[in-house]
Parts: structure tokens; C-alpha cells; sequence
């Protein structure tokens, strides 16, 4: 037998192993407090093919968005494709991924460090190479390394060489007793040479999180702490502080229909001088579904979130989800928010209240469709009245196997 | 239940309490549960300083100005 079939034969049994493709397609259509006229469109389009111990996953994704004479946003314009291949031997995980961002248009306006000045970023390419092991005794191991080659000019049009560079990892251990304890580290270095900009950063976690414990009274509660300690400046050369923070949730079951969820997070910041309190957070939801006999269930949903750190945000919403016929629903949706603004002359804080309802289709699993319509009254200097139409088409046509 | 919430509410106002008030400066804090990598957040940053990592916005402290957009804009009320 000849070498060549022989070649043929061995490789014959894995050209015929199962693979499956899944693809996915979403468009959406946002019109936002952001822009007047046009507001942000942004289309995904994924797809996954996959074997018994490997997948490749392609996104493509382009965002277009508009900005106002109030409110500016810079980054307007973006293409980006992200390709990602994992492949499981046993124990270990492979996961080289690329990620390749354009800017297909003039290029978004970017603030260097250091005082610098003002340039215009065109996009990025961003290898990466992550590694994970599951040991004995429940522990995963797991360690990532990425590198960005952004391309940045400046105001003149000269190319500047902007270079990062982050590595990490950490384990998990998940212990027989209810809880899980967890350390990892990154490392983080920017280099930009033509304005002499070199700044690294360093972080080390360690964390301790419970599982869920359902108590007497049908309530289950989680919680969680970490402590992370850094090294390194932020823009105005001060010492990042380390920061303790802690987290209970709860979620209490009234009946199978109605529940409440709470929150509660407090953070420190401390180092070997001073303890403040980076912030605080409280929220709460609740929860209720009914008419589950439809295709969709309805639900309605009121919730709130006070937060303060260095600044102090407050939000109050109150969503439903109505099943009228089979895969349609209706939409209402009532958001007050509270909280700091970048607008100028329009003081501290900035008062929105959106009041917004819609239509939603659902076809099984493969296809979703919903348009929604929302006015926003925003307070700043004065009143500004926003009408805001929001449209989607998620698709989903099954996996293929072949 | 509502002993367990007490208890935990006053255990938060004592710490608080022992404590000095808000930092000056102090890093913004991402809500991983919260976060739906819209990319927002990424959009408004003047500085380059937030972006989307494996399904998580992400704020680079070193380039971090506290110029807020990102609170601003976020749907969610994912960063504080």
C-alpha cells in the first residue's frame, strides 16, 4: 500500500468526525439621549463552528453612532471582527484569540496621557493567548496574556506607536464546605514613545464567595468579598489605593410568581495612612410573572438603585412584559435616573426621566423582533425633550450538522 | 430574614461610620452582573480608557480622567 493512502486512511476517520455550525444575527437600531438625528445602529453577526473537543467562534460587529451639540461621544465609527479557537485535551484548555478594530471613517478623538495633547485613534489589532487547567480537588488554573498595537495619530497626521501589554492568572478553588476562594494577578503596561509615556500597573485579588443558601423563610443569599491590592499611578501620579469590598445579595420568594431581589455592596479604599469609603450600593427588585400559560411568560419588574461613591447616582424603573397573543408582547417601560453629568453648564447632577413602550414578536427560539418608541426629558440648564425609537431583529436559524 | 437584613445594615453603618468620608479620588467600580457589554462606555471615553474584555467593560485606572461620561451613559447602572 502506497504511502499516500495510507495517509489517507489515518486521516479519513477525523475528516469524518461530527461538526456542527451555529450562526447568529443580530441588528439593532438605537436612537439615545446621545444623538438628535440618527442615534447609534449597530449589527452583529456571529457564528460558531464547533467539533466533539474544539470551536472557532467568528464575530463581526459595526457600530455607527452620531453625537449632539450637548453630549459628545468620540468613538462613532467601529468595525471590529473577533476570532476566537478553544480546544480541550483532557484537562487543559487552549484559547488563542485575535480581535482586529477599524475605525472606517475619520478616526475618533483621543486625549494622551500625560497632558499630552489631542489625537485621533483609527483602531487596534489585539492577539491574545489564554490557558486553562482543571486539577484535582475542584481547582482551575487559568493564565491569559494580551498584547494591543493600537494605531494612533496625531493632530497633523503623524503615526505614533502605542503598545500594551497585559498578563494574568489566578485559580479557583471551589471547597466541599459552601464556598469558593479564588487569587489571580494582572499586570498592565502602556507605552506610547513619541510622547516619552511608560506606565505600568499591577493588581493582585483575593476573593472569598459563598454559594447560594436558602434559608427557612424560602430566601437564598449570597455573599462575597475581595480584596484587591494594587500598585501603580493614576493620571495625576497618585498611588492606587487597595480596596476592600464586600457584597450580600439576597432573593426572597413570596410564591413560584413573586420575588424580591436585594443588594448590598459596600468598598474601601485603604493603604497604610488612611481607610475612605470608595462606595456604597444598594438595590433592590421586584419581580413578578404571571400568565405563563402563553408562549412568552409576562412579567413586570420594579426596581431601584442608590449609589455613592465619588458621586451619587439614584435610578427608579419599572419594566413589563405583557403577552397579548402567542409570540407577541407588549412593552412599558418607566426609568428615573439621577446622576453626574459631563454636559457643560448643565451643573452637577442631571435628572432623566424616560417613559418609553413598544412591541416585541418572539418565534420559538429562532427569531426576535421589537420596536419600542420612548420620550426623554432630560434637566439640564432646561429641559430638553428626546423622543427615542429603539429596534432590534435577533436571529437565530439552528445549528447545522454535518 | 428581616433580622439577618437588620443586622447587616447596621454592621455597613458602623464601618461606614469608622471610616472618613468619600475619597477625593478613587477608582470607578464596574458591576460585572450588571455590565451587558453594550460598549457604551467605551464610546464616550475620551481617553481610551474603557474597554470591552471578554464580555466586560473594563476601565483602565492609569488613563481614567473621572470624567464620569461612562456613568452617565451606562443603561445599566453598572459603574459607580
Amino acid at each position: 500500500m502506497s504511502s499516500k493512502a495510507i495517509i489517507i486512511l489515518l486521516a479519513l476517520p477525523a475528516l469524518c468526525m461530527a461538526v456542527s455550525l451555529d450562526s447568529y444575527f443580530t441588528a439593532t437600531y438605537e436612537g439615545d439621549s446621545l444623538g438628535f438625528s440618527s442615534g447609534r445602529h449597530r449589527i452583529d453577526l456571529d457564528a460558531v463552528l464547533s467539533g466533539n473537543s474544539w470551536s472557532l467562534a467568528l464575530e463581526e460587529s459595526f457600530t455607527r453612532s452620531d453625537s449632539s451639540d450637548i453630549i459628545h461621544r468620540y468613538l462613532t465609527c467601529t468595525l471590529e471582527s473577533d476570532l476566537d479557537f478553544r480546544y480541550r485535551i483532557g484537562s487543559v484548555l487552549i484559547n488563542p484569540d485575535f480581535r482586529y478594530s477599524m475605525d472606517p471613517g475619520d478616526g475618533a478623538e483621543l486625549t494622551f496621557p500625560a497632558a499630552a495633547g489631542i489625537g485621533v485613534r483609527k483602531g487596534y489589532m489585539r492577539p491574545g493567548f489564554a490557558l486553562g487547567v482543571d486539577l484535582p480537588g475542584n481547582v482551575l488554573l487559568s493564565g491569559k496574556a494580551l498584547y494591543w498595537k493600537r494605531d494612533v495619530e496625531t493632530e497633523d497626521g503623524t503615526g505614533i506607536s502605542w503598545t500594551e501589554l497585559r498578563f494574568g492568572g489566578g485559580l479557583v478553588w471551589e471547597s466541599p464546605w459552601g464556598f469558593d476562594v479564588s487569587a489571580s494577578g494582572v499586570s498592565h503596561n502602556t507605552t506610547v514613545d513619541e510622547i516619552d509615556y511608560d506606565a505600568d500597573w499591577s493588581r493582585l485579588d483575593v476573593a472569598v464567595s459563598t454559594e447560594p443558601r436558602t434559608l427557612p423563610t424560602f430566601t437564598q443569599v449570597m455573599a462575597d468579598v475581595r480584596y484587591s491590592a494594587f500598585d501603580g499611578e493614576d493620571y495625576l501620579g497618585n498611588q492606587i489605593m487597595s480596596r476592600l469590598t464586600g457584597r450580600v445579595r439576597a432573593v426572597q420568594e413570596f410564591n413560584p410568581s413573586l420575588a424580591l431581589n436585594m443588594t448590598l455592596t459596600l468598598a474601601l479604599d485603604l493603604n497604610d495612612e488612611i481607610t475612605r469609603v470608595a462606595s456604597t450600593q444598594g438595590a433592590v427588585r421586584l419581580v413578578h410573572h404571571f400568565l405563563k400559560s402563553g408562549q412568552v411568560p409576562s412579567s413586570i419588574s420594579l426596581g431601584g438603585q442608590v449609589t455613592s461613591s465619588v458621586v451619587e447616582t439614584r435610578r427608579l424603573d419599572l419594566s413589563s412584559r405583557i403577552n397579548i397573543y402567542s409570540g407577541l408582547s407588549l412593552l412599558l417601560d418607566i426609568d428615573l435616573w439621577e446622576g453626574p453629568t459631563s454636559v457643560t453648564g448643565a451643573g452637577l447632577t442631571r435628572k432623566k426621566v424616560v417613559l418609553g413602550t413598544g412591541l416585541e414578536y418572539r418565534i420559538l427560539d429562532n427569531l426576535l423582533i421589537w420596536a419600542t418608541v420612548a420620550q426623554e426629558r432630560s434637566d439640564f440648564s432646561e429641559v430638553e425633550v428626546w423622543e427615542r425609537l429603539d429596534a432590534g431583529l435577533e436571529f437565530y436559524p439552528g445549528r447545522v450538522h454535518f | 430574614m428581616m433580622r439577618y437584613v437588620s443586622m447587616l445594615i447596621a454592621v455597613c453603618l458602623v464601618l461606614l461610620a469608622a471610616c472618613q468620608g468619600p475619597a477625593d479620588n478613587t477608582q470607578l467600580t464596574i458591576d460585572p452582573d450588571r455590565c451587558i457589554a453594550c460598549g457604551k462606555c467605551e464610546e464616550v471615553c475620551p481617553y481610551g480608557a474603557v474597554e470591552v474584555i471578554d464580555g466586560e467593560a473594563v476601565i483602565d485606572p492609569v488613563l481614567c480622567h473621572f470624567c464620569f461620561r461612562c456613568v452617565e451613559v451606562c443603561p445599566e447602572g453598572a459603574i459607580y
